[in-house]
């Protein structure tokens, strides 16, 4: 026995199913339309899943998540599509014109935001850069937090936290130091032009050899690279894992093995130059003619 | 030497190189490591009971940088199809271990080994290696177990060509470390041309009474992906 109230009830949703909401458009389409949607909901939900379990262990963690969101978009869009010619009594035309309508009235009043997400997705696909990655990007070096819709965060060697939006991003030169698993450093050193260079380019090679992070393969590279005006030039070229060397900036590389390399080369004798200049004056005893005399009065200039 | 094994605490060991104690000491109970002028000092619980002590995969020290053992010797030329059995040796990190049978998690690891990396391939396709050199031995070497590890390694030429082979390099999941009186490893190294091998562990036993180590990567519940050996696509002299 259904009490009378709810048979009340239901009569009256049964009436009400066939009222009009507007137009044509009865209350029983716009549930279709929103049950559809509700449908595409969870099939953009359990693709999602599946994508997750799919590509999980292929694609890094915020590329995936980059996607299944353009894919969840996708089919929302295809359901909408679908939906609204079924169930609302709009043709298909009307909603391809209004589309575009909407789509040259978006294009021209946020052209920057659709730079920066077409940006993203070419980012995404080229894989330049991704979290995680130490880069630098026109100027701005640091560690990839993450490639959003529209923006590229980074987090600099001094701990701040830059935004840099997504068209910059792939409209700039971007070196990304973790795209290889080695890196190079190269080092320069001066010494005397008395000290013997073969022994010095030993002592370094040698020096080299001992540090843990300098690679074995490929081999430091140490050689005279100039004769300037104070110093014989000496260089090193060496290999670190990039893992390793993303970890410390320019400085602290720097700071970390150069005092090592002139310590190695003075404990030998080998002496690093001052800036000097050392001047040789000619054996002939020079002239110097002193002005104010009266020209023609002494042919030989005098001496002072 | 380090006594390899499970111990029960408190413990307390002192040689040249180390000096180890575990147990109470003012008020808590410590643990505490010393080699040369590096001391190392940790606060335990007081009811620890237990403390094991096994040789781990090489490669965590002083930082992990990639997960791969290359071990450099002199060169050994293999005619077309010969098997030959070599001895080498590796580095050796010995890992401290706190619990119980089966949980057990790291409490220190240390090492006396020198430690090189190198880049085996190219900066871009390559991989970055923990380097080691060794001496090529006919029958297992004499070595200092605190310092180095026996790994008899079989080469197999499958190739059609006289092939000369002057390294080889192992994956840290694939790593099976044997302890006891000396630290042993097992593996083969299948040879298909001057660029390619494969190198695989034998989970046997090349010596006997030897007891299986406890790898670092179980112990810290490192979820990894099981390979079935390293391809070596980048030469083998």
């Amino acid at each position: 026995m259904i009490p009378e109230a709810l048979n009340i009830t239901i009569n009256q949703i049964l009436e009400l199913r066939e009222q009009h909401v507007l137009g044509n458009i009865t209350y029983t389409r716009v549930a279709l339309f929103v049950i559809s949607l509700v449908v595409a909901f969870f099939v953009a939900k359990i693709v999602g899943h599946y994508m997750r379990k799919k590509f999980g262990h292929r694609m890094k963690k915020d590329q995936l998540k980059f996607f299944i969101r353009v894919v969840q978009a996708v089919i929302f869009i295809i359901a909408i599509g679908i939906a609204v010619p079924s169930f609302l009594d709009v043709s298909f035309t009307i909603i391809l014109i209004a589309l575009a309508g909407v789509l040259i009235v978006v294009a021209l009043s946020s052209q920057k935001v659709i730079s920066n997400f077409v940006s993203g997705v070419a980012l995404h696909q080229e894989r330049v850069i991704s979290a995680g990655d130490f880069v630098e990007i026109g100027g701005v070096s640091g560690t990839v937090e993450g490639i959003k819709l529209f923006s590229t965060l980074v987090r600099t060697t001094s701990g701040v936290f830059v935004r840099v939006p997504n068209d910059q991003v792939y409209g700039t030169q971007v070196s990304n130091y973790c795209a290889n698993c080695a890196r190079r450093y190269e080092y320069t050193l001066g010494i005397r032009y008395q000290d013997d260079t073969n022994k010095a380019v030993g002592l370094l090679t040698a020096h080299l050899e001992k540090f843990p992070f300098a690679l074995k393969n490929p081999h430091p590279d140490v050689f005279v690279s100039d004769i300037d005006s104070n110093s014989v030039v000496i260089k090193a070229r060496v290999w670190f894992p990039s893992e390793w060397a993303n970890t410390r900036d320019d400085i602290s590389l720097r700071t970390g093995i150069l005092p090592g390399m002139k310590k190695t080369l003075e404990d030998s004798g080998i002496e690093l130059p001052y800036t000097q200049q050392v001047v040789h004056f000619a054996s002939e005893p020079f002239s110097v003619r002193v002005l104010g005399e009266k020209e023609g009065e002494d042919d030989v200039p005098r001496r002072r | 030497m380090v006594v390899y094994g499970v111990h029960s605490l408190p413990y307390d060991y002192r040689d040249d190189l180390i000096t180890l104690h575990v147990g109470p000491e003012e008020e808590s109970s410590r643990y505490r490591r010393v080699i040369g002028a590096e001391t190392v000092e940790k606060i335990i619980g007081d009811e620890e009971q237990h403390l094991l002590i096994n040789p781990v995969e090489p490669i965590n020290l002083p930082v992990p940088l990639g997960r791969h053992l290359e071990i450099a010797f002199p060169p050994v030329v293999l005619r077309p199809g010969a098997e030959r059995m070599i001895y080498l040796t590796f580095p050796v990190e010995i890992g401290v271990f706190l619990g119980w049978e089966g949980n057990y998690d790291i409490l220190d690891l240390f090492s006396f080994a020198p430690v090189k990396f190198s880049l085996y391939g190219t900066p871009n396709t390559g991989t970055i290696t923990r380097w080691y050199y060794s001496r090529t031995h006919g029958s297992p070497p004499g070595v200092d177990r605190r310092r180095e590890g026996v790994l008899e390694l079989t080469l197999k030429n499958r190739s059609a060509d006289y092939i000369e082979v002057a390294r080889t390099i192992f994956e840290r999941s694939e790593m099976r470390i044997f302890y006891g009186d000396l630290v042993a490893m097992t593996a083969v190294m299948e040879i298909y041309s001057h660029v390619v091998a494969q190198t695989i562990f034998s989970p046997r036993q090349a010596f006997p009474g030897l007891a299986e180590s406890l790898s670092l990567y179980t112990a810290q519940k490192i979820p990894v992906v099981q390979h079935k050996g390293f391809l070596m696509e980048h030469g083998v002299a």
